[in-house]
């Protein structure tokens, strides 16, 4: 095979405000043959993205060079054959349609390289039907949901008929359902000889590939195979990165069975090489001590509805008869496919919208009362939006984060809530209260954004998506700070797509389906049921399919489980009389 | 509580994918046919001519497919105001003139002429009402793009590049939605930490003050979101000197001449009644 892409010793930098450079990439160097699929990997800022825009000669070297089918990327007559042959998808999908309908947004590209009409409709229709999309050739782009919108930008891509497409973080912003479609359409792309370089944050794809680039601190620092590079469990830590979740799992399964391969990389080999169960047919019964909590609900919800835009043509329901309940100090999930009403409820918590039917009580706060006292309401109940960061203005981090006690009117001295919140996400006072916050790094923003919200001395956090786009070493910082909120006392409501990451933390589950209320209960219980979880559109935990798969070779076991260390636990009581090892 | 939802606030119209005759003309023949009736209805003097518009407009209405009771409709909304503005024209223009009044009270005065100049200027809103529902249930705003795009082309030769024009059209509208979503998301997000917009206390620098935290961000979330799209644009393959081609191909034939024929005349008829 042919390299297509040829990467000499580059080296890259941004300027920076004071003058100074800031490099971004140092003497990077490989290959990537013609129909490869590979993965970048690496924490926030080691340059995965600059190497993408690089590749794509959206940015130019500033020492060594790009070749791209032999063409180099620092010769202007070459970029227009460069962005047909390689295309890019962004991480947020919103951000790369330019026009007001699906098809002229997929003609785009193809118009740029001035076809005939003809031709651009041949085009758009074949990208279209690649991606699903033909039935919303005329829908309004602002319309599409984020799933379909990232399959818009795939369509744009395909138009060009590119010969190499990257992924920059494509499936970040997505539910399990449209990851598990971006990875399906990448599969077919690799199958169709298309070069396919994929960045990612998530351990599980790069399992897939062929191949692995781990960027480190701008530096090229391992390249390899999956196996290679995930056998040594410990390089990665040193990196900031995990393991993918079913090599953390086979890890954990080789004490109990020790003939498990010890290089597997993906869920369907795990399944595979699961023994069958050989031990006597006695079902241990030995029932499980769910937490019966008898504490008032802090949180009730009944029959609640909600229409975004009543009266309008575009009225769409959003919530449906939703009922809900939440116990206070508990830390409760909301799952469920996009568009399920995640949302939507927890904008119902802290009086953002008012329920149009139905009633919610959050404490003694009838949120349908006509006097409600909203700003009494906020103190007690936070949201924390996606993105956060976002939202920052003031010009000073003591300011931002001082900004909501001020305006609740918090009684007492503000400087030390602001301290105090500070504190919880890990920052130091003195080093950062008079910041700009203009130039922090956008782990730093992140974290100075949940101070804000954690300034306010709440009783219930509502965080939605806090997880989306974070890399393994923001997870892991993410997680210490909600587990401490917890331990003072707070109650916790995370909606997310990404509830393996955080089923340690968590008592109870509420999973939404097209608005109304399908499953609830204690994780335990509402992660095992895979197939239920399946009808909603989600993915059972990998430890819930594990059980799954063992139960179907005859294995005893009996008590719901979703996390690696239940599984562990009544395993270690099954295989107890069979030493290994 | 629907303070929050800016999206539905921006309504720009509707439009009707009915495909009929109208709806398959050249974009810009219909986005110049549309300007020249606007235009000749806001100067159109005499009565008749007016109801020769409004003859028009609703002949237009009718082919397009288009409900005419939901066009009627949309002439309620501003009824109220056009009424207002009637009775202010008629006493103004009775007041001023010296024909035989029906009704008079003080200085309030009713006659011929301050009826006529007052039902002239109902006609008038209500053609031009009519006139705006036509062209936003028969033109997308897409159309809009490819027909500015198409009547700007002249413009090419003194140097101003058409088809950079319509494009920056055409992200205007694009984002005019997600600033909307943005400023939703924003508003809601601050004002969970406490923030209370439009608080009547206080300056004028203090109520700029307030609006900060709100306008700060969308500036901010603005750029990134501009600088991504230039970033998007530029890897599909975008560059100012090129000569784009379009999925759509726009061809002139009798219809269009035929149709541009037929409101020429009619604008000019209304303009310039000859018949007194």
């Amino acid at each position: 095979m042919p390299d297509f892409i040829i990467v000499e010793n580059i080296s890259f930098s941004y300027p920076s405000r004071e003058g100074q450079t800031r490099a971004a990439l140092k003497n990077i160097q490989f290959n990537i043959q013609a129909g490869e699929f590979a993965t970048i990997i690496g924490p926030n800022g080691s340059g995965k993205s600059t190497l993408a825009r690089l590749l794509n000669a959206l940015l130019l070297p500033d020492s060594g060079r790009v070749l791209i089918d032999g063409m180099d990327t620092r010769d202007y007559n070459n970029h227009a054959q460069i962005h047909s042959q390689v295309g890019l998808v962004f991480q947020r999908p919103q951000n790369q349609i330019v026009a007001t309908t699906v098809e002229e947004d997929v003609a785009f590209g193809p118009a740029n390289l001035g076809l005939d009409s003809a031709v651009i409709h041949e085009r758009v229709d074949s990208a279209l039907r690649q991606t699903g999309l033909s039935n919303y050739r005329q829908r309004p782009s602002h319309l599409l949901s984020a799933g379909e919108t990232q399959r818009l930008a795939l369509a744009g891509v395909l138009a060009m008929q590119p010969r190499c497409i990257i992924f920059d973080e494509t499936t970040a912003m997505l539910d399990p359902m449209g990851r598990a479609m971006v990875m399906e359409q990448i599969r077919t792309l690799h199958h169709q000889g298309i070069t396919v370089l994929l960045i990612t944050h998530l351990m599980e794809e790069a399992a897939l590939a062929d191949r692995i680039l781990l960027l480190h601190d701008g530096q090229l620092v391992l390249d390899g195979t999956p196996k290679n590079i995930f056998s040594g469990n410990h390089a990665m830590e040193q990196y900031g990165l995990g393991l993918p979740h079913a090599r953390q799992a086979a890890l954990e399964l080789r004490k109990y069975f020790p003939q498990i391969a010890p290089d597997i990389l993906t869920s369907h080999d795990l399944f595979q090489s699961l023994p069958d169960y050989t031990g006597n047919l006695s079902i241990s019964s030995q029932n499980d001590p769910l937490s019966n909590n008898t504490a008032d609900d802090f949180i009730q919800i009944s029959h609640l509805s909600f229409v975004y835009q009543r009266n309008t043509p575009l009225a769409h329901k959003a919530l449906d008869g939703l009922n809900f309940t939440m116990k206070e100090q508990h830390t409760h999930a909301l799952i469920g496919a996009t568009g399920c009403g995640k949302s939507t409820l927890l904008q119902h918590l802290n009086g953002l919208l008012r329920p149009q039917s139905g009633s919610v009580r959050v404490g003694s706060f009838d949120l349908s009362a006509e006097d409600l006292d909203v700003q009494a309401l906020r103190r007690m109940v936070v949201l924390a939006f996606q993105q956060p960061e976002d939202q920052i203005f003031e010009q000073y981090v003591g300011d931002e984060i001082a900004y909501a006690p001020r305006h609740l009117g918090y009684q007492g001295k503000i400087a030390d809530v602001v301290e105090q919140a500070m504190l919880s996400v890990g920052l130091d006072f003195e080093t950062y209260k008079d910041r700009l916050t203009s130039t922090l790094s956008g782990g730093e923003k992140r974290k100075v954004a949940l101070a804000s919200i954690l300034a306010i001395q709440s009783r219930l956090v509502l965080l939605d998506e806090p997880l989306a786009g974070l890399d393994p070493r923001s997870v892991d910082e993410l997680m210490r700070t909600l587990d401490r909120q917890r331990g003072q006392g707070k109650s916790l409501l995370i909606s997310t797509h990404q509830y393996e990451e955080i089923i340690p933390i968590l008592q109870d589950v509420s999973l939404l389906y097209r608005g109304h209320d399908f499953l609830q209960g204690e994780a335990q219980s509402v992660f095992s049921q895979t197939a239920k979880l399946e009808e909603a559109g989600l993915k059972a935990p990998l430890a819930a399919q594990i059980t799954d798969a063992l139960r179907q070779k005859g294995w005893p076991l009996s008590t719901p489980i979703a996390s690696m260390e239940r599984l562990s636990l009544s395993l270690a009581a099954l295989t107890q009389g069979e030493p290994h090892e | 509580m629907s303070d929050f939802e800016y999206l539905s606030k921006i309504s720009m119209g509707q439009y009707f994918a009915t495909h009929s005759i109208i709806h398959r003309l050249n974009p810009a023949f219909k986005l110049a046919a549309f300007s020249l009736l606007i235009l000749a209805t806001t100067l159109c003097k005499p009565w008749q001519g007016l109801l020769v518009l409004l003859g028009a407009t609703l002949f237009m209405l009718v082919i397009s497919k288009i409900s005419l009771k939901y066009a009627l409709r949309g002439l309620l909304t501003p009824l109220p105001f056009i009424l207002i503005l009637a009775i202010i024209q008629i006493l103004m223009m009775s007041y001023q003139s010296s024909l035989p009044d029906w009704f008079s009270w003080h200085f309030f005065r009713v006659n011929n002429a301050g009826l006529l100049s007052g039902g002239i200027l109902c006609l008038r809103f209500f053609v031009l009402v009519l006139l705006l529902t036509l062209t936003s249930a028969t033109l997308s705003t897409l159309e809009i793009v490819h027909g500015l795009d198409i009547l700007f082309k002249p413009l090419n030769r003194i140097g101003i590049p058409s088809g950079q024009a319509a494009m920056v059209i055409q992200i205007m509208l694009r984002f005019i939605p997600s600033l909307a979503l943005n400023a939703e998301k924003i508003a809601k997000s601050q004002a969970s930490r406490g923030a209370v917009w439009g608080d009547p206390k206080g300056s004028l620098f203090q109520k700029t003050r307030q609006m900060l935290p709100l306008l700060l961000p969308l500036f901010t979330v603005s750029l990134q979101q501009a600088d991504a799209l230039a970033e998007a644009m530029l890897s599909r393959g975008y560059a100012s000197r090129n000569t784009r081609t379009g999925l759509k191909e726009y061809s002139v034939g009798w219809k269009e001449i035929f149709f541009i024929l037929i409101v020429l005349l009619l604008c000019t008829l209304s303009l310039f009644w000859p018949f007194k």
